[in-house]
């Protein structure tokens, strides 16, 4: 008898422990099985792309009656956009993913994975790129584009552009010459070129005594004037990508001497900051961040800082038209504050310019997925979603056919202003991003402290961006 | 007997062996393979020998810096975190009235992610509106200003705070410990005469002896894995100053596309961590019985 109990025991025992082991076998292998259509899933997609071309290539093997269409899985595209929460630009981006997946409701599905910001969505791309895991749409700002094409992810867009003119009209030539290597085009941008200078609080000024400044040393002296009428000057961050005092690095480079302009107007990506007109740029920047910023300026993100501007905390923030809205959003702004904006150029007539790198199609796996792909980007980058992107975001669209309405103009006084002063712009310098690998957008946030606090100094700084290019494989 | 139940300790074993072989294994590989080869997104693997390694130890970079805030980090977690786990235990051990709602409320932070954690102190230590500086300029130091994380003299002791005085994990193991103990040596050592403090120094630790040495494992190895909280914070900076091999290996990889070189820096940190944790055994005895 208590033989029998032991024997049943080791059986049952060996039982669970094979069943365990299947358990195990089954888990791996049933990410792939499985079909999800839950906006999470990192592989839902994926897995829903490769059953759609797995039945394809079965459908076409097995001679199937059935017809194709019934055969076919519904393809789900992957988006992920850092046009969430506090964005700026957050309503325009809803209002576009709204449209587009009532258009497409009989087509594809769309999964929209929402990061929380700018730097978050590079580095998580990137972490993607690796592992070939990319969503089927990427934005190629920061280095993206250079990185998904090195990876061979992208897929060429020449043949949709030759078969639809009125996309390629709606993108314009210049802007699909930017994003053309070795003779394929690669992306399409969603706005048109961005132009940068700084804002200011008008009140703030008229109480220091001062206009916005033609020159450096002007501008230094009206950051005198505030600060001695007890007001912080400028709205400077080096947290997240540093876009802030990068813009105002460009614009000292790109303004400083012809070299300058011309450095900071070459799409190549430069590995030799150590020239006199960088180390010039990095001298005006420190002296910013050191005497004429918040206090939580090192370390500070876009939030801390705009937040500043809002409050009326300090007089001067540099940004694109996208801040815009911003400035009469109840929910950021107290109420008239638009009122009180001016924008300006930034010394010596310059002016911040970007062409837009625009969205990529990076989905693999069956010809249903890419062309379902390419038909959401034409409709990312088409006119309905630049003329939202203008009304809701005031960002400057590619067509000539998207034109601000007069109401808009008429509301939107500090949108004219802007594009008055583009054409005005002596100096139009291209921002870090454009002219710095792609490797650079983390390591700002590390280096500006250094400068900052005299552990460097500019020729250290401007050496330190060499090693960094160096370390580039771009 | 032993070898008639082969089979049976072969087949129970069998899940755990194939676990380890498909989610370890072949990673250790892969990453200890590419470690020789030159590797970037949209390159395949080129061997290149031990130049990897080479640049890591010759190179003008990072790794020393980072290897040694490690250490230190490591240290400190080993000695101040443990030892504050085990003093919180002990208090705790007497079960006054306080210690059940002590002992919740300092597992909270445990509780919390890093990225949380790291966002929860970015709030606390900005420097305009950070509860900290605004505390000590509420007390009378009104142009008080610190940027506590990216002041060169503030950054590594605010990111070492994060995470160095929240020892809940230790306490608990040793409050479990603790409560196993026979209680007639309790018993004995009063009748001997001996204090509180003396039962403690001469009973209690003794006999915590492999559990201190287990936290004093899971603290390394925490320190060695430490990434999310200093990405949220620092990123490493300001300069280098709060950069690890985590953190070092996640640049590398990820912002400088150079995945050869970051899996040597893996590699070196695998064989680190295995060399810290056999270390601490010896130290210990972790393992051998105190009786």
């Amino acid at each position: 008898m208590k033989k029998i109990k032991e024997t049943k025991k080791r059986v049952t025992a060996a039982i669970l422990a094979a069943a365990l082991a299947l358990s195990l076998t089954a888990c791996g292998n049933g990410g792939n099985a499985a079909s999800s259509n839950d906006a999470n899933s990192g592989s839902s997609a994926e897995d829903t792309a490769n059953e759609a071309a797995g039945s394809q290539e079965n459908g076409d093997d097995a001679g199937s009656d059935a017809p194709a269409e019934e055969n076919k899985e519904r393809v789900t595209l992957k988006y992920a956009t850092f046009r969430v929460g506090a964005h700026v630009m957050a309503p325009s981006e809803a209002e576009i993913l709204r449209l587009a997946k009532e258009k497409f409701k009989d087509e594809f599905d769309i999964e929209v994975e929402e990061i929380p910001s700018d730097s978050t969505y590079i580095d998580k791309m990137k972490v993607l790129a690796a592992s070939n895991d990319l969503p089927d749409i990427i934005e190629g700002k920061s280095g993206l584009f250079e990185i998904a094409l090195q990876g061979n992810l992208a897929v060429p867009l020449t043949k949709y552009f030759e078969e639809d003119p009125e996309w390629r009209a709606a993108i314009g030539e210049a802007n699909i010459a930017f994003n053309t290597r070795d003779g394929e085009i690669w992306s399409a941008g969603l706005s048109g070129d961005s132009a940068v200078g700084y804002y200011y609080n008008k009140e703030l000024f008229a109480k220091a005594g001062i206009e916005p400044a033609k020159t450096w040393d002007e501008f230094f002296s009206n950051c005198d004037k505030l600060k001695e009428a007890g007001i912080t000057p400028l709205s400077l961050a080096t947290g997240e990508v540093a876009y802030s005092s990068n813009l105002f690095l460009a614009a000292a480079i790109g303004t400083s001497s012809p070299e300058g302009y011309e450095f900071m107007t070459s799409l190549s990506k430069h590995n030799d900051f150590n020239r006199p007109e960088v180390i010039k740029g990095i001298e005006i920047v420190k002296r910013l961040l050191q005497e004429y910023t918040t206090q939580d300026a090192v370390g500070a993100v876009y939030a801390n800082i705009s937040n500043n501007f809002y409050m009326e905390k300090t007089a001067m923030i540099p940004n694109g038209p996208w801040m815009i809205p911003d400035f009469s959003n109840p929910e950021k702004a107290p109420e008239g504050f638009y009122d009180k904006v001016g924008v300006a150029l930034f010394p010596n007539n310059g002016m911040v310019v970007g062409s837009d790198y625009g969205a990529l199609v990076t989905a693999k796996g069956s010809d249903a997925q890419i062309e379902a792909a390419v038909k959401f980007l034409k409709f990312l980058s088409g006119e309905e979603a630049q003329k939202i992107r203008l009304e809701m975001g005031s960002v400057p669209p590619l067509s000539p056919n998207v034109t601000p309405s007069p109401e808009f103009i008429e509301s939107n006084p500090l949108f004219a202003d802007l594009l008055a002063l583009q054409g005005e712009a002596e100096y139009k310098c291209y921002d870090m991003s454009f002219v710095s690998p792609s490797n650079f957008s983390s390591e700002w946030k590390t280096l500006y402290p250094e400068l900052v606090y005299d552990r460097i100094t500019p020729e250290e700084f401007a050496l330190k961006l060499n090693d960094i290019a160096a370390r580039s494989h771009e | 007997m032993y070898k008639k139940n082969k089979l049976q300790i072969l087949l129970y074993i069998l899940p755990t062996l194939l676990l380890a072989a498909i989610i370890y294994g072949i990673s250790v590989i892969t990453l200890v393979g590419t470690s020789f080869t030159e590797w970037y997104i949209g390159s395949s693997p080129r061997f290149i020998g031990l130049d990897n390694y080479i640049e890591m130890f010759t190179g003008r970079n990072d790794f020393y810096k980072a290897f040694w805030n490690m250490v230190i980090w490591i240290g400190m977690q080993c000695v101040i975190h443990v030892s504050i786990g085990l003093l919180f235990a002990l208090i705790l051990s007497k079960q006054e009235w306080y210690w059940k709602i002590a002992r919740t409320v300092y597992m909270i932070p445990n509780i919390i992610s890093g990225a949380a954690v790291g966002m929860l102190f970015i709030f606390i230590l900005n420097p305009e509106y950070g509860a900290v500086n605004n505390i000590i300029r509420a007390i009378g130091f009104k142009d008080f200003s610190v940027n506590w994380f990216m002041d060169y003299n503030t950054a590594f002791f605010s990111v070492t705070m994060m995470w160095l005085p929240y020892a809940a994990v230790p306490s608990l193991l040793f409050l479990a410990e603790i409560f196993s103990i026979d209680r007639a040596l309790y018993e004995s050592a009063r009748i001997d005469g001996a204090t509180d403090l003396q039962i403690n120094l001469y009973v209690v630790i003794p006999l915590l002896k492999n559990t201190i040495g287990t936290a004093v494992i899971l603290a390394a190895t925490g320190m060695i894995q430490k990434l999310d909280i200093i990405m949220v914070t620092t990123g490493g900076g300001p300069g280098n100053e709060t950069i690890n091999l985590p953190m070092y290996i996640y640049k590398s990889a990820l912002m400088d596309n150079n995945f050869g070189y970051a899996n040597a820096l893996g590699t070196f940190l695998i064989i680190f961590g295995i060399s810290i944790i056999f270390t601490i055994r010896l130290i210990f005895k972790v393992g051998q019985s105190d009786m």
